[in-house]
């Protein structure tokens, strides 16, 4: 069982590593600062965007934590190139495993997608639609990661940001057509 | 974990989920899908609800039940049933007594 407040508290620690590093990458590595500074901005303005919206904010506060994580794992290793910490090897064992967690991501977002359901409503033409959407893009999303997650593995290291990017947008692709011929957004309720 | 496993190892729990699958039915449109009484379908209610698999909401005087349950826990389900998993059954090969399933 999550604790509340938890959420708060984690997301505010992880949105401040985000900052602390995108704001030491500008002293770091000046010449890419337009990259530093919407690293430094995306954050606090996902987050704040995300509260306005009506869902659960302690859920909200946990993906902004997981998002800033991930954003901070990734200026983390940008510094220890830059600060000669890793070669180049270590560095594409970094990244390969970088999109493994990525894909995981995934799969582990996609496995619990079917799960969140929405307050029930009597009153929708088709109650069961909108359940079915969630179970098809859970299916699809599980399936993309996976084979994100493998391609980062195996794939060469050369083509493995290609290769990776065609399972997920392929995923994307899919879904996008089964909320579009289910008239889901059309007909606005399901 | 091993709710879920207790839940889906029972065919007429899986048969519910399928059920479910279609669209949200409240209690008694379930129960007429099945020749059991209704304490014993309230009890597969019960061990489906507390393993999180599905979900509950009272509308008016009706229970509706609606699926819930993630990837995982369904392809464990689709599993189950391809290999006929059950194990409601007893080693003599008898059917568990009506209302007596599940520790009632």
């Amino acid at each position: 069982m999550r604790k509340a407040g938890n959420g708060l508290r984690l997301a505010v620690l992880a949105v401040a590593l985000v900052e602390a590093l995108a704001i030491a990458m500008v002293f770091m590595v000046p010449e890419k600062w337009p990259l530093w500074l919407i690293a430094t901005l995306s954050m606090p303005l996902l987050w704040a965007g995300a509260e306005c919206s009506k869902c659960d904010k302690d859920s909200i506060r946990y993906s902004i934590a997981g998002a800033a994580l991930l954003v901070g794992a990734a200026l983390a290793m940008v510094a220890a190139r830059a600060l000669g910490l890793v070669d180049q090897a270590n560095s594409e064992i970094a990244l390969r495993l970088f999109g493994v967690v990525n894909g995981s991501i995934l799969v582990f977002y996609g496995n619990l997608a079917p799960k969140r359901l929405g307050r029930y409503d009597p009153d929708a033409k088709d109650p069961g639609r909108k359940p079915a959407l969630q179970r098809f893009s859970g299916r699809v999303f599980v399936l993309a990661g996976l084979a994100n997650a493998l391609i980062w593995l195996f794939a060469p290291m050369d083509r493995a940001a290609l290769w990776s990017m065609v399972p997920v947008a392929g995923g994307l692709a899919l879904v996008a057509l089964r909320i579009f011929r289910s008239g889901y957004l059309q007909r606005g309720k399901a | 974990m091993s709710n879920v496993f207790k839940a889906i190892a029972d065919p007429t729990r899986r048969q519910v989920l399928a059920l479910l699958r279609e669209k949200p039915l409240s209690a008694g449109e379930l129960a007429d899908h099945f020749d059991h009484s209704k304490p014993t379908m309230s009890a597969h209610f019960t061990i489906l609800r507390e393993a999180g698999l599905i979900d509950a909401t009272r509308h008016g005087k009706s229970i509706i039940y609606r699926l819930k349950m993630s990837v995982l826990e369904e392809a464990l389900m689709g599993l189950a049933g391809a290999v006929g998993l059950d194990l409601t059954q007893r080693p003599d090969g008898a059917a568990p007594a009506a209302g007596k399933e599940e520790g009632q």
